[in-house]
Protein backbone atom coordinates (compact mmCIF):
# COMPACT_ATOMS: atom_id res chain seq x y z
CA UNK A 1 0.00 0.00 0.00
CA UNK A 2 3.14 2.07 -0.20
CA UNK A 3 2.29 3.04 -3.74
CA UNK A 4 -1.15 4.04 -3.03
CA UNK A 5 -0.12 6.06 -0.11
CA UNK A 6 2.42 8.17 -2.54
CA UNK A 7 -0.18 8.73 -4.94
CA UNK A 8 -2.68 10.11 -2.62
CA UNK A 9 -0.03 12.11 -1.26
CA UNK A 10 0.61 13.56 -4.77
CA UNK A 11 -3.05 14.08 -5.47
CA UNK A 12 -3.12 16.04 -1.90
CA UNK A 13 -0.34 18.34 -2.70
CA UNK A 14 -1.91 19.23 -6.21
CA UNK A 15 -5.53 19.53 -4.53
CA UNK A 16 -3.16 22.14 -2.19
CA UNK A 17 -1.52 23.86 -5.74
CA UNK A 18 1.72 22.80 -4.51
CA UNK A 19 1.91 20.66 -7.95
CA UNK A 20 0.80 21.49 -11.40
CA UNK A 21 -2.95 20.72 -12.34
CA UNK A 22 -2.33 19.01 -15.73
CA UNK A 23 -2.72 15.99 -16.59
CA UNK A 24 -5.14 15.01 -13.60
CA UNK A 25 -6.89 11.75 -15.15
CA UNK A 26 -3.44 9.60 -15.08
CA UNK A 27 -3.03 10.84 -11.42
CA UNK A 28 -6.25 9.40 -10.67
CA UNK A 29 -5.83 5.77 -12.18
CA UNK A 30 -2.63 5.45 -10.61
CA UNK A 31 -3.78 6.04 -7.19
CA UNK A 32 -7.14 3.48 -7.84
CA UNK A 33 -5.06 0.80 -9.71
CA UNK A 34 -2.38 0.94 -6.55
CA UNK A 35 -5.32 0.50 -4.38
CA UNK A 36 -6.52 -2.07 -5.74
CA UNK A 37 -3.54 -4.67 -5.44
CA UNK A 38 -3.87 -8.22 -5.11
CA UNK A 39 -6.18 -8.49 -1.80
CA UNK A 40 -9.31 -6.95 -0.59
CA UNK A 41 -10.44 -3.37 -0.81
CA UNK A 42 -9.53 -1.27 1.91
CA UNK A 43 -12.38 0.97 2.85
CA UNK A 44 -10.35 3.40 4.66
CA UNK A 45 -7.95 3.83 1.68
CA UNK A 46 -10.36 3.76 -1.07
CA UNK A 47 -12.65 6.72 0.94
CA UNK A 48 -9.67 8.70 1.69
CA UNK A 49 -9.21 8.58 -2.05
CA UNK A 50 -12.76 9.37 -2.98
CA UNK A 51 -12.29 11.99 -0.18
CA UNK A 52 -9.16 13.80 -2.26
CA UNK A 53 -11.03 12.77 -5.61
CA UNK A 54 -14.22 14.56 -5.25
CA UNK A 55 -12.56 17.92 -4.04
CA UNK A 56 -10.68 17.98 -7.05
CA UNK A 57 -13.22 17.13 -9.43
CA UNK A 58 -15.20 19.94 -8.07
CA UNK A 59 -12.41 22.25 -8.17
CA UNK A 60 -11.84 21.15 -11.81
CA UNK A 61 -15.74 21.64 -12.65
CA UNK A 62 -15.66 25.20 -11.14
CA UNK A 63 -13.21 25.91 -13.28
CA UNK A 64 -15.34 25.02 -16.41
CA UNK A 65 -18.32 27.37 -15.34
CA UNK A 66 -18.47 30.64 -16.86
CA UNK A 67 -17.96 33.63 -13.80
CA UNK A 68 -20.86 34.66 -12.44
CA UNK A 69 -22.71 37.50 -14.21
CA UNK A 70 -21.24 40.72 -13.22
CA UNK A 71 -17.90 39.51 -11.63
CA UNK A 72 -14.70 39.29 -12.85
CA UNK A 73 -13.45 36.23 -14.08
CA UNK A 74 -10.54 35.32 -11.61
CA UNK A 75 -7.75 32.88 -12.46
CA UNK A 76 -7.65 29.80 -11.14
CA UNK A 77 -6.78 30.55 -7.36
CA UNK A 78 -7.13 34.04 -7.12
CA UNK A 79 -10.52 33.81 -5.78
CA UNK A 80 -9.11 34.93 -2.41
CA UNK A 81 -11.45 32.79 0.35
CA UNK A 82 -14.81 32.93 -1.78
CA UNK A 83 -16.20 29.32 -0.99
CA UNK A 84 -14.88 26.52 -2.92
CA UNK A 85 -12.21 28.64 -3.48
CA UNK A 86 -8.67 26.89 -4.37
CA UNK A 87 -7.59 29.16 -1.18
CA UNK A 88 -10.21 27.76 0.67
CA UNK A 89 -10.05 23.94 -0.19
CA UNK A 90 -6.08 24.31 0.61
CA UNK A 91 -6.89 25.52 3.78
CA UNK A 92 -9.16 23.19 4.62
CA UNK A 93 -6.70 20.39 3.16
CA UNK A 94 -4.13 21.69 5.21
CA UNK A 95 -6.78 21.26 8.71
CA UNK A 96 -7.31 18.07 7.55
CA UNK A 97 -3.80 17.09 7.20
CA UNK A 98 -2.93 17.95 10.81
CA UNK A 99 -5.61 15.98 12.11
CA UNK A 100 -4.47 13.35 10.24
CA UNK A 101 -0.97 14.59 11.98
CA UNK A 102 -2.33 14.29 15.44
CA UNK A 103 -4.27 10.78 14.46
CA UNK A 104 -1.25 9.46 13.40
CA UNK A 105 0.16 10.38 16.93
CA UNK A 106 -2.67 9.21 18.71
CA UNK A 107 -2.07 5.73 17.01
CA UNK A 108 1.10 6.13 18.35
CA UNK A 109 0.29 6.28 21.97
CA UNK A 110 -2.03 3.97 21.39
CA UNK A 111 0.94 1.13 20.87
CA UNK A 112 2.88 2.37 23.51
CA UNK A 113 -0.27 2.09 25.64
CA UNK A 114 -1.05 -1.51 24.46
CA UNK A 115 2.45 -2.65 26.18
CA UNK A 116 1.28 -2.55 29.60
CA UNK A 117 -1.56 -3.71 30.83
CA UNK A 118 -3.28 -2.42 34.29
CA UNK A 119 -3.48 -4.52 37.85
CA UNK A 120 -7.17 -4.05 39.61
CA UNK A 121 -9.56 -5.47 37.76
CA UNK A 122 -8.42 -5.34 34.06
CA UNK A 123 -8.35 -2.61 31.40
CA UNK A 124 -11.76 -0.84 31.40
CA UNK A 125 -10.84 0.49 27.84
CA UNK A 126 -9.81 -2.75 26.23
CA UNK A 127 -12.84 -3.93 28.28
CA UNK A 128 -15.40 -2.30 26.51
CA UNK A 129 -18.16 -3.58 25.25
CA UNK A 130 -16.99 -6.72 24.36
CA UNK A 131 -18.04 -5.48 20.33
CA UNK A 132 -14.74 -5.13 17.68
CA UNK A 133 -15.62 -3.37 14.96
CA UNK A 134 -19.44 -3.15 15.10
CA UNK A 135 -22.02 -1.22 16.94
CA UNK A 136 -24.83 -2.86 19.02
CA UNK A 137 -26.74 -1.12 16.20
CA UNK A 138 -25.08 -3.31 13.58
CA UNK A 139 -25.90 -6.54 15.94
CA UNK A 140 -29.66 -5.50 15.93
CA UNK A 141 -29.56 -4.85 12.33
CA UNK A 142 -27.50 -8.81 11.66
CA UNK A 143 -30.48 -9.90 13.69
CA UNK A 144 -33.13 -8.70 12.03
CA UNK A 145 -32.10 -10.41 8.73
CA UNK A 146 -32.21 -14.21 11.04
CA UNK A 147 -35.55 -12.71 12.46
CA UNK A 148 -36.62 -11.73 8.65
CA UNK A 149 -35.75 -15.87 7.44
CA UNK A 150 -37.59 -17.61 10.16
CA UNK A 151 -40.92 -19.04 10.43
CA UNK A 152 -43.60 -17.22 12.33
CA UNK A 153 -45.56 -19.75 14.38
CA UNK A 154 -49.11 -21.23 12.81
CA UNK A 155 -51.95 -19.46 14.39
CA UNK A 156 -53.63 -21.87 15.92
CA UNK A 157 -51.02 -23.51 17.69
CA UNK A 158 -50.41 -22.37 21.32
CA UNK A 159 -46.80 -22.92 21.68
CA UNK A 160 -45.72 -24.58 24.87
CA UNK A 161 -41.79 -24.37 24.55
CA UNK A 162 -39.98 -25.21 27.40
CA UNK A 163 -37.01 -22.61 26.39
CA UNK A 164 -35.53 -19.98 28.64
CA UNK A 165 -32.72 -17.51 28.35
CA UNK A 166 -30.39 -19.24 31.00
CA UNK A 167 -30.68 -22.61 28.84
CA UNK A 168 -29.93 -20.75 25.73
CA UNK A 169 -27.00 -18.90 27.48
CA UNK A 170 -25.64 -22.28 28.98
CA UNK A 171 -26.31 -23.65 25.18
CA UNK A 172 -24.22 -20.93 23.36
CA UNK A 173 -21.47 -21.02 26.02
CA UNK A 174 -21.28 -25.08 25.25
CA UNK A 175 -20.90 -24.45 21.80
CA UNK A 176 -18.13 -21.66 21.96
CA UNK A 177 -16.06 -23.73 24.18
CA UNK A 178 -16.22 -26.41 21.79
CA UNK A 179 -15.78 -24.78 18.56
CA UNK A 180 -13.90 -21.72 19.59
CA UNK A 181 -15.06 -19.12 17.28
CA UNK A 182 -18.96 -19.38 15.67
CA UNK A 183 -20.52 -17.28 12.61
CA UNK A 184 -23.35 -14.95 14.00
CA UNK A 185 -26.01 -16.48 11.62
CA UNK A 186 -24.91 -20.03 12.80
CA UNK A 187 -25.77 -19.69 16.29
CA UNK A 188 -29.50 -19.62 14.65
CA UNK A 189 -29.03 -22.74 12.76
CA UNK A 190 -32.02 -25.27 13.11
CA UNK A 191 -33.89 -22.78 15.21
CA UNK A 192 -37.12 -22.86 12.96
CA UNK A 193 -39.33 -20.54 15.26
CA UNK A 194 -39.27 -16.93 15.68
CA UNK A 195 -39.57 -17.48 20.02
CA UNK A 196 -36.27 -19.52 19.71
CA UNK A 197 -34.58 -17.47 17.46
CA UNK A 198 -35.53 -14.04 19.95
CA UNK A 199 -34.62 -16.35 23.18
CA UNK A 200 -31.31 -16.66 21.47
CA UNK A 201 -30.42 -12.91 20.48
CA UNK A 202 -31.57 -12.13 24.24
CA UNK A 203 -29.07 -14.63 25.38
CA UNK A 204 -26.25 -13.51 23.13
CA UNK A 205 -27.12 -9.88 24.03
CA UNK A 206 -26.78 -10.80 28.16
CA UNK A 207 -23.49 -12.72 27.70
CA UNK A 208 -22.21 -9.22 25.74
CA UNK A 209 -23.83 -7.53 28.61
CA UNK A 210 -22.15 -9.65 30.97
CA UNK A 211 -18.38 -9.30 29.51
CA UNK A 212 -18.47 -13.60 28.70
CA UNK A 213 -18.90 -13.19 25.42
CA UNK A 214 -16.88 -11.87 22.34
CA UNK A 215 -18.75 -10.01 18.63
CA UNK A 216 -16.09 -9.12 16.60
CA UNK A 217 -16.51 -7.84 12.79
CA UNK A 218 -13.39 -7.56 10.51
CA UNK A 219 -14.14 -4.88 8.52
CA UNK A 220 -18.16 -3.15 7.34
CA UNK A 221 -20.45 -5.53 5.86
CA UNK A 222 -17.92 -8.41 6.72
CA UNK A 223 -19.45 -11.67 8.43
CA UNK A 224 -20.06 -11.40 12.39
CA UNK A 225 -17.69 -13.61 14.12
CA UNK A 226 -18.99 -14.61 18.35
CA UNK A 227 -16.32 -16.10 20.64
CA UNK A 228 -15.77 -16.57 24.24
CA UNK A 229 -13.87 -13.53 26.31
CA UNK A 230 -10.66 -14.44 27.98
CA UNK A 231 -11.42 -15.76 31.92
CA UNK A 232 -13.86 -18.13 30.52
CA UNK A 233 -12.76 -21.71 30.58
CA UNK B 1 6.87 9.72 55.21
CA UNK B 2 4.68 8.11 57.85
CA UNK B 3 5.73 4.06 57.97
CA UNK B 4 3.65 1.85 55.59
CA UNK B 5 1.70 4.52 53.92
CA UNK B 6 3.95 3.18 50.75
CA UNK B 7 2.99 -0.16 51.18
CA UNK B 8 -0.56 1.11 51.96
CA UNK B 9 -0.89 3.02 48.35
CA UNK B 10 0.63 0.33 46.56
CA UNK B 11 -1.94 -2.10 47.44
CA UNK B 12 -4.74 0.63 47.09
CA UNK B 13 -3.27 0.60 43.74
CA UNK B 14 -3.45 -3.18 43.02
CA UNK B 15 -7.08 -3.10 43.95
CA UNK B 16 -8.51 -0.43 42.04
CA UNK B 17 -9.98 -0.97 38.81
CA UNK B 18 -9.22 2.51 37.60
CA UNK B 19 -6.70 5.43 38.00
CA UNK B 20 -6.78 6.58 41.41
CA UNK B 21 -6.92 10.60 41.78
CA UNK B 22 -4.30 12.04 44.66
CA UNK B 23 -7.22 13.48 46.48
CA UNK B 24 -8.63 9.93 46.51
CA UNK B 25 -5.64 8.52 47.93
CA UNK B 26 -4.91 11.51 50.39
CA UNK B 27 -8.53 10.87 51.70
CA UNK B 28 -8.37 6.84 52.01
CA UNK B 29 -4.94 6.77 53.42
CA UNK B 30 -5.68 9.69 55.79
CA UNK B 31 -2.40 11.11 55.51
CA UNK B 32 -1.24 14.68 54.29
CA UNK B 33 -1.01 15.37 50.27
CA UNK B 34 2.47 16.14 50.92
CA UNK B 35 3.01 12.66 52.37
CA UNK B 36 1.02 10.68 49.93
CA UNK B 37 3.17 12.50 47.15
CA UNK B 38 6.33 11.41 48.79
CA UNK B 39 4.62 7.68 49.17
CA UNK B 40 3.83 7.82 45.66
CA UNK B 41 7.25 8.92 44.05
CA UNK B 42 9.00 6.86 46.48
CA UNK B 43 6.90 3.47 45.15
CA UNK B 44 7.60 4.56 41.52
CA UNK B 45 11.05 4.84 42.24
CA UNK B 46 10.96 1.63 43.94
CA UNK B 47 8.86 -0.58 41.46
CA UNK B 48 11.66 1.09 38.41
CA UNK B 49 13.91 -1.33 39.73
CA UNK B 50 14.33 -4.33 37.51
CA UNK B 51 13.33 -6.91 40.18
CA UNK B 52 10.04 -6.13 39.60
CA UNK B 53 7.57 -6.39 36.41
CA UNK B 54 5.22 -3.80 37.26
CA UNK B 55 5.39 0.46 37.53
CA UNK B 56 3.45 2.88 38.71
CA UNK B 57 2.05 5.51 35.85
CA UNK B 58 0.35 8.80 36.07
CA UNK B 59 -2.88 8.42 33.64
CA UNK B 60 -6.06 10.14 33.18
CA UNK B 61 -6.03 12.41 36.03
CA UNK B 62 -5.09 9.83 38.46
CA UNK B 63 -2.29 7.01 39.40
CA UNK B 64 -2.22 3.35 38.30
CA UNK B 65 -0.55 0.09 38.40
CA UNK B 66 0.88 -1.38 34.80
CA UNK B 67 2.68 -4.24 33.67
CA UNK B 68 6.29 -3.17 32.17
CA UNK B 69 5.94 -3.05 28.24
CA UNK B 70 8.88 -5.72 27.94
CA UNK B 71 6.65 -8.19 29.96
CA UNK B 72 3.73 -7.37 26.83
CA UNK B 73 4.14 -10.36 24.90
CA UNK B 74 4.21 -12.73 27.53
CA UNK B 75 0.87 -11.32 29.47
CA UNK B 76 -0.86 -10.79 26.07
CA UNK B 77 -0.57 -14.59 25.81
CA UNK B 78 -1.62 -15.41 29.07
CA UNK B 79 -4.76 -13.32 29.19
CA UNK B 80 -4.95 -14.87 25.08
CA UNK B 81 -6.76 -11.30 23.85
CA UNK B 82 -4.72 -8.63 22.23
CA UNK B 83 -6.41 -5.01 23.10
CA UNK B 84 -8.37 -3.86 20.52
CA UNK B 85 -6.73 -1.35 18.51
CA UNK B 86 -8.45 1.78 17.01
CA UNK B 87 -9.03 2.25 13.00
CA UNK B 88 -7.43 5.10 11.07
CA UNK B 89 -10.99 6.32 10.63
CA UNK B 90 -11.62 6.00 14.82
CA UNK B 91 -8.12 7.86 15.72
CA UNK B 92 -8.77 10.44 12.81
CA UNK B 93 -12.30 11.32 14.14
CA UNK B 94 -10.83 11.38 17.75
CA UNK B 95 -8.29 13.43 16.91
CA UNK B 96 -10.77 16.21 15.95
CA UNK B 97 -12.89 15.77 18.53
CA UNK B 98 -9.60 15.74 21.03
CA UNK B 99 -8.53 19.03 19.24
CA UNK B 100 -12.02 20.71 18.61
CA UNK B 101 -14.31 19.81 21.80
CA UNK B 102 -17.09 20.08 22.41
CA UNK B 103 -17.86 19.55 18.71
CA UNK B 104 -20.75 18.79 16.96
CA UNK B 105 -21.07 15.65 14.65
CA UNK B 106 -21.46 18.11 11.64
CA UNK B 107 -18.30 19.74 12.06
CA UNK B 108 -16.45 16.71 12.65
CA UNK B 109 -17.80 15.67 9.32
CA UNK B 110 -16.51 19.20 7.59
CA UNK B 111 -12.85 18.24 8.89
CA UNK B 112 -13.22 14.54 7.64
CA UNK B 113 -15.05 15.14 4.37
CA UNK B 114 -16.99 11.92 5.10
CA UNK B 115 -20.15 10.83 7.29
CA UNK B 116 -19.00 9.86 10.61
CA UNK B 117 -22.17 8.93 12.15
CA UNK B 118 -21.19 5.26 12.54
CA UNK B 119 -17.52 5.57 14.24
CA UNK B 120 -19.09 8.07 16.66
CA UNK B 121 -21.77 5.31 17.76
CA UNK B 122 -18.53 3.21 18.23
CA UNK B 123 -16.58 5.57 20.13
CA UNK B 124 -19.54 6.15 22.40
CA UNK B 125 -20.22 2.33 23.25
CA UNK B 126 -16.19 2.22 23.76
CA UNK B 127 -16.86 4.92 26.12
CA UNK B 128 -13.76 7.01 24.45
CA UNK B 129 -16.31 9.96 24.03
CA UNK B 130 -19.36 11.34 25.60
CA UNK B 131 -22.14 13.62 24.86
CA UNK B 132 -21.43 16.74 26.50
CA UNK B 133 -23.96 19.26 25.85
CA UNK B 134 -26.02 20.12 23.06
CA UNK B 135 -25.29 23.01 20.67
CA UNK B 136 -27.45 26.56 20.78
CA UNK B 137 -27.56 26.31 16.86
CA UNK B 138 -30.71 24.84 14.91
CA UNK B 139 -31.70 21.31 15.60
CA UNK B 140 -29.43 21.67 18.78
CA UNK B 141 -27.33 18.56 17.74
CA UNK B 142 -25.45 17.19 20.10
CA UNK B 143 -21.69 18.28 21.43
CA UNK B 144 -19.29 15.84 21.77
CA UNK B 145 -15.90 15.57 24.16
CA UNK B 146 -13.24 12.79 25.35
CA UNK B 147 -13.61 10.53 28.40
CA UNK B 148 -11.39 10.02 30.89
CA UNK B 149 -11.14 6.44 29.21
CA UNK B 150 -9.73 7.97 26.18
CA UNK B 151 -6.60 9.39 28.43
CA UNK B 152 -6.20 6.17 29.62
CA UNK B 153 -6.57 4.27 26.33
CA UNK B 154 -3.80 6.36 24.76
CA UNK B 155 -1.88 6.78 28.23
CA UNK B 156 -2.41 10.75 28.58
CA UNK B 157 -2.25 12.24 32.19
CA UNK B 158 -4.19 14.90 30.42
CA UNK B 159 -5.43 16.82 27.60
CA UNK B 160 -2.48 19.28 28.08
CA UNK B 161 -0.20 16.24 26.87
CA UNK B 162 -1.57 16.19 23.41
CA UNK B 163 0.91 18.52 21.21
CA UNK B 164 -0.89 22.09 21.07
CA UNK B 165 -2.54 22.68 17.85
CA UNK B 166 -0.18 24.79 16.53
CA UNK B 167 2.83 22.17 16.27
CA UNK B 168 0.59 20.12 14.21
CA UNK B 169 1.28 20.57 10.04
CA UNK B 170 -1.82 22.89 9.45
CA UNK B 171 -2.45 24.25 12.71
CA UNK B 172 -5.50 21.84 13.84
Amino acid sequence: MEAFDEALAALERRLAGEEPEEPLDPALASAVAALGGDGPLDLERAVALLSVGVRLLERRARLLLPPEPGTRAAPPGEEEGAPGSAEELAGRLSEYRSFREAAELLRRYEELQAGRFPGGGGDAAAAGTGLEGLTLEDLVRAFQRVWEQSRPAAPQEIPREAITVEACMDAVLARLQSEGEVEFTALFEGQTTRRQVVVTFLALLELVRLGRVRVRQERAFAAIFVSLRRNEP
Amino acid sequence: MRSGLRALIEALLFAAPEPVPLGRLVEVCGAAEGEVRAALAALAEHLAGEEHGIELAEVAGGYRLFTKRRFAPQVEALLAEGRPRLSPAALETLAVIAYRQPVTRLEVEEVRGVQCDHIIRQLLERQLIRVVGRKEAPGRPFLYGTTPLFLEHFGLRDLSELPPPERLGGGA
